[in-house]
Protein backbone atom coordinates (compact mmCIF):
# COMPACT_ATOMS: atom_id res chain seq x y z
CA UNK A 1 0.00 0.00 0.00
CA UNK A 2 1.39 3.30 -1.12
CA UNK A 3 1.11 6.17 1.38
CA UNK A 4 -0.37 9.51 1.72
CA UNK A 5 1.38 12.54 0.39
CA UNK A 6 3.30 14.39 3.04
CA UNK A 7 3.60 18.29 3.54
CA UNK A 8 6.45 20.22 1.82
CA UNK A 9 7.36 22.41 4.53
CA UNK A 10 9.20 25.89 2.44
CA UNK A 11 10.57 28.71 4.93
CA UNK A 12 7.13 30.06 5.31
CA UNK A 13 5.18 26.97 5.88
CA UNK A 14 7.74 25.60 8.38
CA UNK A 15 6.63 27.19 12.00
CA UNK A 16 2.75 25.67 10.91
CA UNK A 17 3.81 22.11 10.02
CA UNK A 18 6.44 22.22 12.95
CA UNK A 19 3.76 22.91 15.54
CA UNK A 20 1.58 20.59 13.94
CA UNK A 21 4.10 17.65 14.37
CA UNK A 22 3.91 18.45 18.43
CA UNK A 23 0.01 18.28 18.29
CA UNK A 24 -0.40 21.86 17.40
CA UNK A 25 -2.78 23.20 14.95
CA UNK A 26 -2.00 27.11 14.29
CA UNK A 27 -3.28 29.77 12.37
CA UNK A 28 -1.63 32.95 11.40
CA UNK A 29 -1.88 36.23 13.09
CA UNK A 30 -0.84 40.05 12.66
CA UNK A 31 0.40 42.05 15.83
CA UNK A 32 -0.39 45.40 14.19
CA UNK A 33 -4.33 44.71 12.40
CA UNK A 34 -5.26 41.11 14.46
CA UNK A 35 -6.30 39.71 10.78
CA UNK A 36 -5.76 35.99 10.90
CA UNK A 37 -5.37 33.67 7.78
CA UNK A 38 -4.53 30.42 6.31
CA UNK A 39 -2.18 29.59 4.26
CA UNK A 40 1.21 30.98 6.22
CA UNK A 41 2.11 33.91 4.62
CA UNK A 42 5.50 36.20 4.95
CA UNK A 43 3.42 39.44 5.44
CA UNK A 44 0.31 40.42 6.70
CA UNK A 45 -2.72 40.40 3.85
CA UNK A 46 -4.61 42.89 5.57
CA UNK A 47 -1.58 45.44 6.23
CA UNK A 48 1.20 44.39 4.94
CA UNK A 49 2.92 44.23 8.50
CA UNK A 50 5.60 41.81 8.80
CA UNK A 51 5.19 41.47 12.85
CA UNK A 52 3.24 38.01 12.24
CA UNK A 53 2.24 35.46 15.45
CA UNK A 54 1.21 31.87 15.01
CA UNK A 55 -1.84 31.38 17.41
CA UNK A 56 -3.20 27.73 18.29
CA UNK A 57 -7.08 26.91 17.12
CA UNK A 58 -9.46 25.68 19.13
CA UNK A 59 -10.24 23.13 16.80
CA UNK A 60 -13.87 24.29 15.72
CA UNK A 61 -15.26 25.07 12.44
CA UNK A 62 -18.11 25.17 10.04
CA UNK A 63 -18.13 23.43 6.64
CA UNK A 64 -18.58 26.12 4.07
CA UNK A 65 -18.46 23.39 0.53
CA UNK A 66 -17.56 20.09 -0.34
CA UNK A 67 -16.07 17.91 -2.93
CA UNK A 68 -17.03 13.84 -2.99
CA UNK A 69 -13.73 11.92 -4.75
CA UNK A 70 -14.82 8.89 -6.51
CA UNK A 71 -11.36 8.94 -8.64
CA UNK A 72 -7.99 8.49 -6.60
CA UNK A 73 -5.86 10.92 -8.78
CA UNK A 74 -2.86 9.62 -6.27
CA UNK A 75 -3.41 5.73 -5.91
CA UNK A 76 -2.55 6.22 -1.49
CA UNK A 77 -5.96 7.75 -1.61
CA UNK A 78 -7.20 4.50 -3.91
CA UNK A 79 -8.59 3.12 -0.48
CA UNK A 80 -10.34 6.08 0.90
CA UNK A 81 -12.90 6.04 -1.85
CA UNK A 82 -15.39 7.93 -1.90
CA UNK A 83 -13.51 10.30 0.28
CA UNK A 84 -14.33 13.93 1.15
CA UNK A 85 -12.08 17.31 0.40
CA UNK A 86 -13.82 20.32 1.98
CA UNK A 87 -13.82 24.26 2.30
CA UNK A 88 -13.92 24.93 6.23
CA UNK A 89 -13.95 27.95 8.32
CA UNK A 90 -12.59 28.42 11.60
CA UNK A 91 -14.29 30.01 14.45
CA UNK A 92 -11.32 31.58 14.93
CA UNK A 93 -12.27 32.92 11.18
CA UNK A 94 -9.75 31.80 8.67
CA UNK A 95 -10.48 29.27 5.97
CA UNK A 96 -8.41 26.28 4.45
CA UNK A 97 -8.78 23.00 2.31
CA UNK A 98 -8.92 19.94 4.43
CA UNK A 99 -9.66 16.55 4.15
CA UNK A 100 -13.18 15.66 5.50
CA UNK A 101 -13.56 12.60 7.61
CA UNK A 102 -17.24 11.07 7.23
CA UNK A 103 -18.82 7.84 6.08
CA UNK A 104 -21.33 8.56 4.82
CA UNK A 105 -21.04 12.19 2.72
CA UNK A 106 -24.88 12.98 1.60
CA UNK A 107 -25.27 13.57 5.28
CA UNK A 108 -23.24 16.85 5.10
CA UNK A 109 -24.75 20.33 4.77
CA UNK A 110 -23.30 23.56 4.07
CA UNK A 111 -22.63 24.95 7.43
CA UNK A 112 -22.40 21.94 9.53
CA UNK A 113 -20.25 21.68 12.82
CA UNK A 114 -16.59 20.57 11.97
CA UNK A 115 -14.18 19.27 15.00
CA UNK A 116 -10.63 18.88 14.57
CA UNK A 117 -8.53 15.62 14.35
CA UNK A 118 -4.53 14.87 13.61
CA UNK A 119 -4.14 12.62 11.01
CA UNK A 120 -0.36 10.76 11.43
CA UNK A 121 1.22 10.67 7.84
CA UNK A 122 4.83 9.46 7.31
CA UNK A 123 7.87 11.25 8.94
CA UNK A 124 6.44 11.79 12.05
CA UNK A 125 3.80 14.87 10.17
CA UNK A 126 0.20 15.36 11.62
CA UNK A 127 -2.49 16.96 9.14
CA UNK A 128 -5.08 18.68 9.92
CA UNK A 129 -8.63 16.60 9.00
CA UNK A 130 -12.34 17.95 10.27
CA UNK A 131 -15.22 15.38 11.17
CA UNK A 132 -18.53 16.31 11.07
CA UNK A 133 -20.98 16.80 14.15
CA UNK A 134 -24.05 14.77 12.29
CA UNK A 135 -27.18 13.77 13.45
CA UNK A 136 -27.44 10.02 13.24
CA UNK A 137 -29.20 8.41 9.85
CA UNK A 138 -31.27 5.97 11.39
CA UNK A 139 -32.79 8.64 13.64
CA UNK A 140 -33.81 10.74 10.85
CA UNK A 141 -32.66 14.17 9.79
CA UNK A 142 -29.48 16.60 10.27
CA UNK A 143 -30.79 19.92 11.86
CA UNK B 1 -9.52 53.75 -27.24
CA UNK B 2 -8.39 53.69 -31.06
CA UNK B 3 -10.04 51.17 -33.30
CA UNK B 4 -8.18 47.68 -33.01
CA UNK B 5 -9.75 44.72 -34.65
CA UNK B 6 -9.13 40.92 -34.86
CA UNK B 7 -8.33 40.68 -39.06
CA UNK B 8 -7.45 37.04 -38.77
CA UNK B 9 -8.28 33.76 -37.10
CA UNK B 10 -6.47 30.15 -37.42
CA UNK B 11 -6.72 26.76 -35.50
CA UNK B 12 -5.42 23.08 -36.38
CA UNK B 13 -7.61 20.27 -36.37
CA UNK B 14 -8.62 19.23 -31.99
CA UNK B 15 -8.49 15.93 -30.60
CA UNK B 16 -5.72 13.47 -31.01
CA UNK B 17 -3.25 14.45 -33.54
CA UNK B 18 -0.51 11.76 -34.22
CA UNK B 19 2.68 13.36 -34.39
CA UNK B 20 2.11 16.67 -33.39
CA UNK B 21 3.61 18.78 -30.53
CA UNK B 22 2.67 22.09 -29.08
CA UNK B 23 5.45 24.02 -31.33
CA UNK B 24 4.03 22.80 -34.18
CA UNK B 25 0.52 23.15 -33.49
CA UNK B 26 1.01 26.80 -32.68
CA UNK B 27 3.42 27.01 -35.61
CA UNK B 28 0.69 25.86 -37.80
CA UNK B 29 -2.32 27.77 -36.11
CA UNK B 30 0.03 30.92 -36.90
CA UNK B 31 0.17 30.80 -40.32
CA UNK B 32 -2.95 29.88 -40.78
CA UNK B 33 -4.50 33.04 -38.72
CA UNK B 34 -1.75 35.04 -40.72
CA UNK B 35 -2.96 33.84 -44.15
CA UNK B 36 -6.47 34.41 -42.89
CA UNK B 37 -5.84 38.19 -42.54
CA UNK B 38 -4.22 38.64 -45.71
CA UNK B 39 -1.05 39.89 -44.21
CA UNK B 40 2.09 39.80 -45.02
CA UNK B 41 4.29 38.14 -42.80
CA UNK B 42 6.62 40.80 -42.63
CA UNK B 43 3.91 43.40 -41.53
CA UNK B 44 3.31 41.06 -38.35
CA UNK B 45 5.08 42.83 -35.44
CA UNK B 46 4.01 41.24 -32.47
CA UNK B 47 3.67 37.56 -30.59
CA UNK B 48 1.93 36.85 -27.70
CA UNK B 49 1.79 32.98 -26.65
CA UNK B 50 0.16 31.25 -24.14
CA UNK B 51 2.60 27.84 -23.99
CA UNK B 52 -0.13 25.19 -22.66
CA UNK B 53 0.37 23.18 -20.17
CA UNK B 54 2.70 20.38 -21.09
CA UNK B 55 5.94 22.40 -21.48
CA UNK B 56 5.49 25.71 -19.57
CA UNK B 57 9.07 25.97 -18.14
CA UNK B 58 12.22 25.98 -20.94
CA UNK B 59 16.12 25.09 -18.99
CA UNK B 60 14.45 26.46 -15.56
CA UNK B 61 12.74 29.56 -17.33
CA UNK B 62 9.25 30.87 -19.49
CA UNK B 63 10.43 32.58 -22.50
CA UNK B 64 8.08 30.33 -24.52
CA UNK B 65 8.12 33.50 -27.11
CA UNK B 66 11.72 32.60 -27.48
CA UNK B 67 11.60 29.49 -28.79
CA UNK B 68 8.22 30.11 -31.03
CA UNK B 69 9.72 33.85 -33.06
CA UNK B 70 12.45 32.06 -33.64
CA UNK B 71 10.97 29.11 -35.29
CA UNK B 72 9.08 31.51 -37.38
CA UNK B 73 11.79 33.93 -37.53
CA UNK B 74 10.09 36.65 -36.36
CA UNK B 75 12.03 40.46 -35.38
CA UNK B 76 8.90 41.81 -33.40
CA UNK B 77 8.60 44.86 -31.47
CA UNK B 78 6.22 43.51 -29.31
CA UNK B 79 6.19 39.74 -27.36
CA UNK B 80 5.16 38.05 -24.21
CA UNK B 81 4.35 34.98 -22.43
CA UNK B 82 0.48 34.84 -20.74
CA UNK B 83 0.50 32.64 -17.65
CA UNK B 84 -3.33 33.25 -16.54
CA UNK B 85 -4.21 29.58 -17.15
CA UNK B 86 -7.80 29.37 -19.36
CA UNK B 87 -8.07 33.42 -19.12
CA UNK B 88 -4.58 33.75 -20.93
CA UNK B 89 -6.28 33.88 -24.35
CA UNK B 90 -8.80 36.43 -24.05
CA UNK B 91 -5.68 38.06 -21.86
CA UNK B 92 -3.69 38.28 -24.55
CA UNK B 93 -5.82 39.70 -27.25
CA UNK B 94 -6.13 42.61 -24.83
CA UNK B 95 -2.49 43.19 -24.19
CA UNK B 96 -2.13 43.17 -27.99
CA UNK B 97 -5.09 45.62 -28.10
CA UNK B 98 -3.73 48.00 -25.57
CA UNK B 99 -0.04 47.68 -27.47
CA UNK B 100 -1.30 48.96 -30.23
CA UNK B 101 -3.25 51.65 -29.26
CA UNK B 102 -0.64 52.92 -27.90
CA UNK B 103 1.92 52.59 -30.84
CA UNK B 104 3.55 49.70 -30.00
CA UNK B 105 3.05 47.60 -32.95
CA UNK B 106 0.62 47.18 -35.66
CA UNK B 107 -0.26 43.39 -35.82
CA UNK B 108 -0.09 41.12 -32.87
CA UNK B 109 -0.44 37.12 -33.11
CA UNK B 110 -1.74 35.38 -30.11
CA UNK B 111 -1.55 32.07 -30.24
CA UNK B 112 -1.96 28.63 -27.74
CA UNK B 113 -0.89 25.37 -28.42
CA UNK B 114 -0.63 22.12 -26.95
CA UNK B 115 -0.13 18.69 -27.83
CA UNK B 116 -1.11 16.94 -24.21
CA UNK B 117 -2.64 13.96 -25.86
CA UNK B 118 0.19 12.96 -28.10
CA UNK B 119 3.02 14.16 -26.36
CA UNK B 120 2.14 14.03 -22.68
CA UNK B 121 4.67 16.12 -20.31
CA UNK B 122 4.09 16.63 -16.27
CA UNK B 123 0.30 17.34 -15.59
CA UNK B 124 1.07 18.57 -11.74
CA UNK B 125 -2.48 18.02 -10.02
CA UNK B 126 -2.38 19.07 -6.42
CA UNK B 127 -0.54 22.33 -6.06
CA UNK B 128 1.65 22.62 -2.97
CA UNK B 129 0.24 21.11 -0.06
CA UNK B 130 -3.37 20.66 -1.50
CA UNK B 131 -1.99 17.14 -2.12
CA UNK B 132 -1.82 16.40 1.18
CA UNK B 133 -5.61 16.60 1.61
CA UNK B 134 -6.32 14.62 -1.05
CA UNK B 135 -7.39 18.19 -2.93
CA UNK B 136 -6.61 17.30 -6.62
CA UNK B 137 -6.93 18.80 -10.04
CA UNK B 138 -9.35 21.98 -11.12
CA UNK B 139 -11.99 19.25 -10.82
CA UNK B 140 -12.25 19.33 -7.22
CA UNK B 141 -12.53 22.80 -6.62
CA UNK B 142 -15.19 23.17 -9.57
CA UNK B 143 -16.82 20.37 -7.69
CA UNK B 144 -17.00 22.44 -4.68
CA UNK B 145 -18.45 25.70 -6.23
CA UNK B 146 -21.00 23.26 -8.03
CA UNK B 147 -22.26 21.40 -4.59
CA UNK B 148 -22.15 25.15 -3.15
CA UNK B 149 -24.89 26.93 -6.27
CA UNK B 150 -26.92 23.48 -5.90
CA UNK B 151 -26.87 24.36 -1.80
CA UNK B 152 -27.75 27.49 -2.23
CA UNK B 153 -29.76 27.15 -5.15
CA UNK B 154 -31.33 24.04 -5.28
CA UNK B 155 -29.46 23.76 -8.88
CA UNK B 156 -29.77 20.38 -9.77
CA UNK B 157 -27.87 17.30 -11.28
CA UNK B 158 -30.11 17.81 -14.32
CA UNK B 159 -29.45 21.16 -14.85
CA UNK B 160 -25.43 20.81 -14.76
CA UNK B 161 -26.01 17.72 -17.37
CA UNK B 162 -27.88 20.58 -19.72
CA UNK B 163 -25.33 22.14 -20.24
CA UNK B 164 -22.84 19.31 -21.02
CA UNK B 165 -26.33 18.00 -23.45
CA UNK B 166 -26.10 21.68 -24.91
CA UNK B 167 -22.64 21.68 -25.79
CA UNK B 168 -23.06 18.49 -27.90
CA UNK B 169 -26.31 19.91 -29.45
CA UNK B 170 -23.61 22.53 -30.91
CA UNK B 171 -20.73 20.38 -31.72
CA UNK B 172 -22.96 17.84 -33.75
CA UNK B 173 -23.49 20.97 -36.41
CA UNK B 174 -19.62 21.71 -35.93
CA UNK B 175 -17.46 19.51 -38.54
CA UNK B 176 -14.48 20.14 -36.50
CA UNK B 177 -15.91 19.44 -32.87
CA UNK B 178 -14.04 16.42 -31.28
CA UNK B 179 -17.32 14.63 -29.68
CA UNK B 180 -20.07 15.21 -32.24
CA UNK B 181 -22.31 12.65 -30.97
CA UNK B 182 -25.03 13.48 -29.61
CA UNK B 183 -25.88 13.37 -25.94
CA UNK B 184 -28.64 12.78 -23.78
CA UNK B 185 -29.64 13.67 -20.25
CA UNK B 186 -30.41 9.89 -19.23
CA UNK B 187 -26.93 8.74 -20.51
CA UNK B 188 -25.35 11.68 -18.55
CA UNK B 189 -26.80 10.81 -15.24
CA UNK B 190 -26.07 7.57 -15.97
CA UNK B 191 -22.54 8.07 -16.08
CA UNK B 192 -20.06 7.98 -12.99
CA UNK B 193 -19.34 10.70 -10.54
CA UNK B 194 -15.53 12.22 -11.30
CA UNK B 195 -15.60 14.26 -8.41
CA UNK B 196 -19.40 14.54 -7.09
CA UNK B 197 -21.29 16.15 -8.14
CA UNK B 198 -19.41 16.43 -11.48
CA UNK B 199 -19.74 13.49 -13.67
CA UNK B 200 -17.50 12.33 -16.63
CA UNK B 201 -19.42 14.89 -18.81
CA UNK B 202 -19.09 18.12 -16.74
CA UNK B 203 -15.19 17.60 -17.53
CA UNK B 204 -13.79 19.02 -20.78
CA UNK B 205 -11.32 16.52 -22.74
CA UNK B 206 -7.95 16.73 -22.75
CA UNK B 207 -6.86 17.84 -26.71
CA UNK B 208 -3.74 18.30 -28.99
CA UNK B 209 -5.05 21.96 -30.51
CA UNK B 210 -3.29 25.08 -32.35
CA UNK B 211 -5.29 28.17 -32.45
CA UNK B 212 -4.22 32.23 -33.09
CA UNK B 213 -5.83 34.54 -33.98
CA UNK B 214 -4.28 38.11 -35.69
CA UNK B 215 -4.91 41.49 -33.42
CA UNK B 216 -4.73 44.78 -35.45
CA UNK B 217 -4.60 48.48 -35.93
CA UNK B 218 -8.40 48.92 -37.83
CA UNK B 219 -6.39 51.55 -40.25
CA UNK B 220 -4.03 49.01 -41.25
CA UNK B 221 -5.69 46.49 -42.73
CA UNK B 222 -5.16 44.95 -46.05
CA UNK B 223 -7.97 45.90 -48.61
CA UNK B 224 -8.88 42.45 -49.77
CA UNK B 225 -9.04 40.82 -46.33
CA UNK B 226 -12.14 39.29 -44.17
CA UNK B 227 -14.42 41.83 -42.56
CA UNK B 228 -12.56 42.65 -38.90
CA UNK B 229 -14.05 42.09 -35.82
CA UNK B 230 -13.69 45.74 -33.51
CA UNK B 231 -12.75 45.10 -30.01
CA UNK B 232 -15.54 47.02 -28.56
CA UNK B 233 -14.68 46.20 -24.65
CA UNK B 234 -13.05 44.05 -22.51
CA UNK B 235 -12.09 43.60 -18.72
CA UNK B 236 -10.30 41.56 -16.70
CA UNK B 237 -10.54 40.33 -12.34
CA UNK B 238 -8.82 38.13 -10.16
CA UNK B 239 -9.20 36.44 -6.93
CA UNK B 240 -5.30 35.85 -5.75
CA UNK B 241 -6.13 35.65 -2.19
CA UNK B 242 -8.76 32.47 -2.34
CA UNK B 243 -8.86 31.91 0.83
CA UNK B 244 -9.54 35.83 2.68
CA UNK B 245 -12.28 36.16 0.24
CA UNK B 246 -15.73 35.25 0.68
CA UNK B 247 -16.88 35.13 -2.45
CA UNK B 248 -14.58 32.34 -3.74
CA UNK B 249 -16.41 29.36 -5.16
CA UNK B 250 -19.97 31.46 -4.35
CA UNK B 251 -18.97 34.03 -7.07
CA UNK B 252 -16.48 34.64 -10.21
CA UNK B 253 -14.29 37.47 -11.13
CA UNK B 254 -16.08 37.42 -14.29
CA UNK B 255 -19.38 39.95 -11.76
CA UNK B 256 -16.64 42.74 -11.84
CA UNK B 257 -14.23 41.60 -15.45
CA UNK B 258 -18.00 42.24 -17.22
CA UNK B 259 -18.70 45.14 -15.63
CA UNK B 260 -15.47 46.88 -16.77
CA UNK B 261 -16.02 45.23 -20.66
CA UNK B 262 -19.58 46.09 -20.77
CA UNK B 263 -18.98 50.26 -19.51
CA UNK B 264 -16.27 50.34 -21.94
CA UNK B 265 -18.22 49.28 -25.01
CA UNK B 266 -21.64 50.97 -23.49
CA UNK B 267 -23.59 47.51 -23.82
CA UNK B 268 -25.50 45.71 -21.79
CA UNK B 269 -26.21 42.01 -21.16
CA UNK B 270 -29.36 42.42 -23.40
CA UNK B 271 -27.54 43.51 -25.86
CA UNK B 272 -25.25 40.45 -26.42
CA UNK B 273 -26.86 38.36 -29.65
CA UNK B 274 -24.00 35.26 -28.77
CA UNK B 275 -21.63 34.33 -25.91
CA UNK B 276 -18.50 32.37 -26.10
CA UNK B 277 -17.71 30.79 -22.51
CA UNK B 278 -14.44 29.36 -20.80
CA UNK B 279 -16.39 26.09 -20.01
CA UNK B 280 -14.02 23.93 -18.35
CA UNK B 281 -16.71 22.66 -16.66
CA UNK B 282 -20.52 22.63 -16.89
CA UNK B 283 -21.04 24.66 -13.53
CA UNK B 284 -18.76 27.67 -14.90
CA UNK B 285 -21.11 28.22 -17.71
CA UNK B 286 -24.28 28.38 -14.63
CA UNK B 287 -21.92 30.68 -12.59
CA UNK B 288 -21.12 33.08 -15.78
CA UNK B 289 -24.80 33.21 -17.05
CA UNK B 290 -25.48 34.81 -13.56
CA UNK B 291 -22.13 36.81 -12.37
CA UNK B 292 -22.43 38.56 -16.16
CA UNK B 293 -26.07 39.42 -15.57
CA UNK B 294 -27.43 37.17 -18.27
CA UNK B 295 -29.62 35.31 -15.70
CA UNK B 296 -30.43 36.21 -12.15
CA UNK B 297 -28.40 34.58 -9.28
CA UNK B 298 -29.83 31.14 -9.05
CA UNK B 299 -31.87 31.25 -12.18
CA UNK B 300 -29.19 30.02 -14.94
CA UNK B 301 -29.96 25.91 -13.97
CA UNK B 302 -33.60 26.42 -15.37
CA UNK B 303 -32.51 28.92 -17.88
CA UNK B 304 -29.95 26.42 -19.80
CA UNK B 305 -32.71 23.35 -19.33
CA UNK B 306 -34.98 25.47 -21.03
CA UNK B 307 -32.53 25.59 -24.19
CA UNK B 308 -32.00 29.18 -24.05
CA UNK B 309 -28.25 28.45 -24.93
CA UNK B 310 -29.10 25.80 -27.34
CA UNK B 311 -29.25 26.27 -31.22
CA UNK B 312 -31.73 28.49 -31.84
CA UNK B 313 -32.10 29.68 -28.31
CA UNK B 314 -32.54 33.53 -27.28
CA UNK B 315 -28.53 33.74 -26.13
CA UNK B 316 -26.54 31.07 -27.86
CA UNK B 317 -23.66 29.67 -25.43
CA UNK B 318 -20.54 28.21 -27.21
CA UNK B 319 -21.89 27.66 -30.38
CA UNK B 320 -18.88 25.07 -31.87
CA UNK B 321 -19.31 22.88 -28.46
CA UNK B 322 -17.12 25.05 -26.26
CA UNK B 323 -14.38 23.23 -24.52
CA UNK B 324 -16.55 20.83 -23.57
CA UNK B 325 -17.28 19.01 -27.24
CA UNK B 326 -15.39 21.06 -29.24
CA UNK B 327 -12.31 20.37 -27.67
CA UNK B 328 -9.51 21.89 -25.51
CA UNK B 329 -8.56 24.51 -27.39
CA UNK B 330 -7.30 26.70 -24.09
CA UNK B 331 -10.30 29.31 -25.28
CA UNK B 332 -8.41 30.49 -27.87
CA UNK B 333 -11.03 28.36 -29.83
CA UNK B 334 -13.85 30.68 -27.95
CA UNK B 335 -12.38 33.33 -29.61
CA UNK B 336 -11.53 31.89 -33.21
CA UNK B 337 -15.30 30.74 -33.12
CA UNK B 338 -16.91 34.35 -31.97
CA UNK B 339 -14.99 35.54 -35.03
CA UNK B 340 -16.73 33.40 -37.53
CA UNK B 341 -20.05 34.03 -36.14
CA UNK B 342 -19.49 37.97 -35.91
CA UNK B 343 -18.22 37.22 -39.52
CA UNK B 344 -21.47 35.43 -40.80
CA UNK B 345 -19.07 32.10 -42.19
CA UNK B 346 -20.38 29.61 -39.24
CA UNK B 347 -22.22 27.42 -41.42
CA UNK B 348 -24.53 25.21 -40.02
CA UNK B 349 -24.08 26.47 -36.79
CA UNK B 350 -24.22 30.85 -37.41
CA UNK B 351 -26.66 32.55 -35.33
CA UNK B 352 -28.98 34.89 -36.60
CA UNK B 353 -27.86 38.19 -36.72
CA UNK B 354 -25.11 37.55 -35.26
CA UNK B 355 -24.04 41.30 -34.15
CA UNK B 356 -22.36 41.46 -31.03
CA UNK B 357 -20.12 38.62 -28.87
CA UNK B 358 -19.14 37.86 -25.21
CA UNK B 359 -16.10 35.93 -24.82
CA UNK B 360 -14.79 34.86 -21.62
CA UNK B 361 -11.42 33.21 -20.39
CA UNK B 362 -11.56 31.79 -16.89
CA UNK B 363 -8.77 30.23 -15.41
CA UNK B 364 -6.71 28.42 -12.58
CA UNK B 365 -8.06 27.50 -9.32
CA UNK B 366 -11.27 29.74 -10.30
CA UNK B 367 -8.83 32.47 -9.79
CA UNK B 368 -8.21 34.74 -13.09
CA UNK B 369 -10.84 35.77 -15.43
CA UNK B 370 -10.73 38.27 -18.56
CA UNK B 371 -13.92 39.19 -21.00
CA UNK B 372 -14.19 40.56 -24.72
CA UNK B 373 -16.97 41.87 -25.76
CA UNK B 374 -16.87 41.75 -30.07
CA UNK B 375 -18.79 43.36 -32.73
CA UNK B 376 -19.44 42.53 -36.41
CA UNK B 377 -18.27 45.39 -38.96
CA UNK B 378 -19.28 42.88 -41.76
CA UNK B 379 -22.06 44.70 -43.87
Amino acid sequence: MSHKPVPRPDPISHVYWQRLREGRFSYQSCRACGQCWLPPAPICPRCWATDTEFIDSAGYARLLTWATYHRAYDPAFADSLPYVVGLVELSEGPRLMAGIRCDDPTLLRVGVTLNLELEPRENGFLVPVFVPVLANKREGHAD
Amino acid sequence: MPDTVISGVGATPVGKLAGATAWSLQAQACRAAVADAGLELAAVDGLLAEPGYTQPVIDGITPHYLRLGEMLGMSPNLCGTEVLGGASSVSMVQRAANAIAAGLCTHCLCVYGDAPVSAPGTFEYGRGDDATHGLFGAVGLHAMAARLHMERYRTTEAQLGAVAVTARAHATLTPHAQFREPLNLEAYLDSAYVVEPLRKYDCCPVSDCGAAVVVSAARQLPADGPAPVRIAGMGQAHCLAPMLDARHLRQLPAARSGATAFAMASVGPADIDLCELYDCFTIVVLMQLEDYGFCRPGAAGAFVAAGETGPGGSLPVNTAGGLLAEGYGGGMLHIVEAVRQLRGEAGDRQVDEARLGLVSGHGLGLNTHATLILASTAA
